[in-house]
């Protein structure tokens, strides 16, 4: 019999997320999951003893694991749509510009902090950080976007050349704000390999209506975006308003990826490859592969950061380096292993 | 009727086409024929809206095609692209019912209608049952009745065709430009089609527009466009024309230079 892909993807997020709330430096066995649930609704009396428990699950294990969900979701699915609008397998959510941006924000809020006569409240400053990330990516790829600008369309070579470049330029203006301020850069090194979030709701609930608009618009899309894969030309011939589609596309996706960054810093390989391995194994429809690199993609953030959690019980391990030691062999053999074109 | 007047396109300061004019009308085939880079694509590329000329006016049943939006232009136009590498791993049928694109709008999906059509379209042109096979997996000239099915399933009166012969065997050939006659005498539709080699555009076409430095030097029926006289000015070789054994058609050949000629 065959199962349906959403079927596959669907058990295997519900799988990455039980593990992912039941291990931890505090496990929580699967039954003590279901009495913390049952009272957090108020259906089962809490005792005193229950408390701290319930307090760390709510608190804690349960918006972490949700906010690692809708991440690694962001990734999967808006690499999914860069590789389609940019038809290039090289594609990734940061590929014009949003990672350089957002460190390019976070350390610019961070010199200005600094600078500042009195240093702000730590609250402060832990809550306008992916503020003035999310700011420094959207801003970057608009400012890609008007270069790559030529009269009345926006090629995609030039786009990615332009979001290169742009990103470069980003990189050298982070590095030499972060050498010039002597700031302690532990923070910003986390949050350039992914380790990066302040846990607790906060971040959840401010990255939601981002990544949920962004992912919705890009599924929405899909039909178009299959469209596109024959190129602009043929595109515009067959009477798709190329300009249009692709515009909404580029904020729709970069929305969802900028959002990302700025609650959990730059986690590279999720965007990139998660949408591959769907189109090696599901073949290149966007009806079908974005969905379900939305799915595979927070499965995998999910299992990545449930194996971070594990092995780093002392010292903190960002969880963008799990997601390349793990995704990298995994994607190394699928590419080996199919002959025929996939793209 | 699609029609060009006096339509003059430039690409930065270069002047491709000057002042052309060129008129297509339904249930006639008008082969466009010329020498290699002489702007036939960029004619074909304009009348479908994707390039705005520097003057003149492109009309498709009296209204302007630049005024037109892409779907607009899409439903009265369809295009069949010069010989193109394809995503090799989307399916005929998925490519063939993505011509319904000017229909559904950004968000619309397939229909049982569209899937019809489709699948119409896909019989007509020669290639039924291919449907669940992968472009990659197909030959270049099945490609190309894939692109025709997907022109056809946009059911536009208006088809052109950017050299639909390109690097295809003598079967093929003859299988694709019936096909296009078929299309224009049998359902009226109007087709323009880019032609690269003389005796088909002289065996299949009502009538033959020859371009030649950005203008358009004659037009008109097969016997009078395919002259010795207009040719060797396009080509700038010596022609010899004879007529066709038993369709009466005339069929070119370009002469050798004679070996002095050039020399001196």
């Amino acid at each position: 019999m065959r199962v349906s892909p959403y079927l596959w993807c669907g058990s295997a997020l519900l799988v990455a997320l039980v593990l992912s709330l039941t291990l931890g430096s505090e496990p929580f066995p699967l039954e003590d999951i279901g009495r913390t649930l049952l009272r957090g609704f108020g259906l089962l009396e809490s005792s005193p003893e229950t408390e701290t428990d319930d307090k760390i699950f709510f608190g804690l294990r349960l918006p972490g694991s949700v906010l690692m969900l809708l991440v690694g979701a962001a990734l999967g699915g808006s690499g999914a749509a860069y590789q389609g609008l940019l038809r290039n397998p090289l594609a990734d959510p940061y590929l014009i510009g949003v990672a350089p941006g957002a460190a390019l924000g976070l350390v610019t809020a961070l010199s200005v902090f600094r600078a500042l006569p009195v240093s702000p409240e730590i609250t402060t400053l832990a809550a306008s950080l992916p503020v003035a990330a999310f700011l420094g990516a959207i801003l970057t790829v608009f400012v890609v976007y008007r270069i790559a600008r030529v009269d009345s369309s926006a090629p995609v070579t030039t786009l990615i050349l332009a979001g290169v470049a742009i990103g470069a330029f980003a990189t050298a203006l982070t590095w030499f704000l972060m050498l010039q301020t002597e700031y302690n850069s532990n923070r910003i090194v986390l949050f350039m390999l992914g380790g990066y979030s302040q846990g607790g709701w906060p971040p959840v609930l401010t990255a939601l209506p981002y990544i949920g608009a962004g992912l919705i618009i890009i599924i929405l899309l899909a039909r178009p975006l299959n469209v596109l894969q024959f190129g602009e030309e043929q595109a515009l011939q067959m009477g798709l308003p190329v300009e249009r589609v692709k515009l909404v596309l580029i904020l729709a996706a970069s929305l969802a990826a900028a959002a990302s960054v700025a609650v959990a810093g730059i986690i590279g390989f999720v965007g990139l490859v998660v949408p591959h391995v769907i189109r090696i194994i599901w073949g290149p429809d966007y009806r079908r592969l974005i969905p379900l690199a939305t799915l595979t993609g927070a499965t995998t953030l999910l299992v990545a950061d449930t194996i971070t959690r594990a092995v780093a019980s002392v010292r903190v391990l960002p969880v963008g380096i799990v997601t390349a030691l793990m995704g990298v062999p995994f994607f190394i053999y699928l590419l080996r292993r199919e002959k025929r074109s996939y793209w | 009727m699609l029609a060009l007047d006096q339509v003059t396109i430039k690409y930065g300061p270069r002047t491709v086409l000057s002042d052309v004019s060129l008129t297509v009308k339904r249930g006639e085939v008008v082969a466009l024929i010329g020498p290699n880079g002489i702007g036939k694509s960029t004619l074909v590329r304009a009348a479908s809206g994707g390039l705005d000329p520097a003057s003149g006016t492109i009309t498709v049943d009296g209204d302007q095609v630049h005024n037109l939006q892409p779907e607009g232009v899409a439903r009265k136009i369809s295009v069949v692209p010069q010989a193109v590498r394809l995503p090799e791993a989307f399916t005929v049928l998925d490519t063939v019912l993505m011509g319904r694109t000017a229909y559904l709008g950004w968000l619309g999906r397939e229909s049982r209608l569209d899937l019809e059509i489709a699948e119409d379209a896909m019989a007509r042109s020669g290639v039924a049952g291919f449907g669940p096979r992968r472009l990659g997996e197909i030959s270049t000239g099945e490609q190309q009745l894939v692109l025709i099915a997907r022109s056809l399933t946009q059911t536009a009166p208006f088809l052109l065709m950017d050299e639909p012969t390109a690097h295809l065997d003598l079967k093929h050939e003859s299988r694709i430009l019936t096909l296009v006659k078929n299309l224009a005498h049998q359902d009226h539709l109007a087709v323009l089609v880019v032609l690269h080699d003389l005796n088909l555009a002289s065996q299949f076409a009502d009538k033959i527009a020859l371009l030649a430095a950005g203008e358009i030097l004659a037009s008109g029926p097969p016997t009078e466009v395919l002259t010795t006289e207009h040719l060797s000015a396009a080509y700038g070789v010596p022609i010899k024309i004879f007529p066709h054994p038993s369709g009466g058609y005339p069929v070119i050949f370009a002469e050798e230079e004679a070996p002095g000629a050039t020399e001196n």
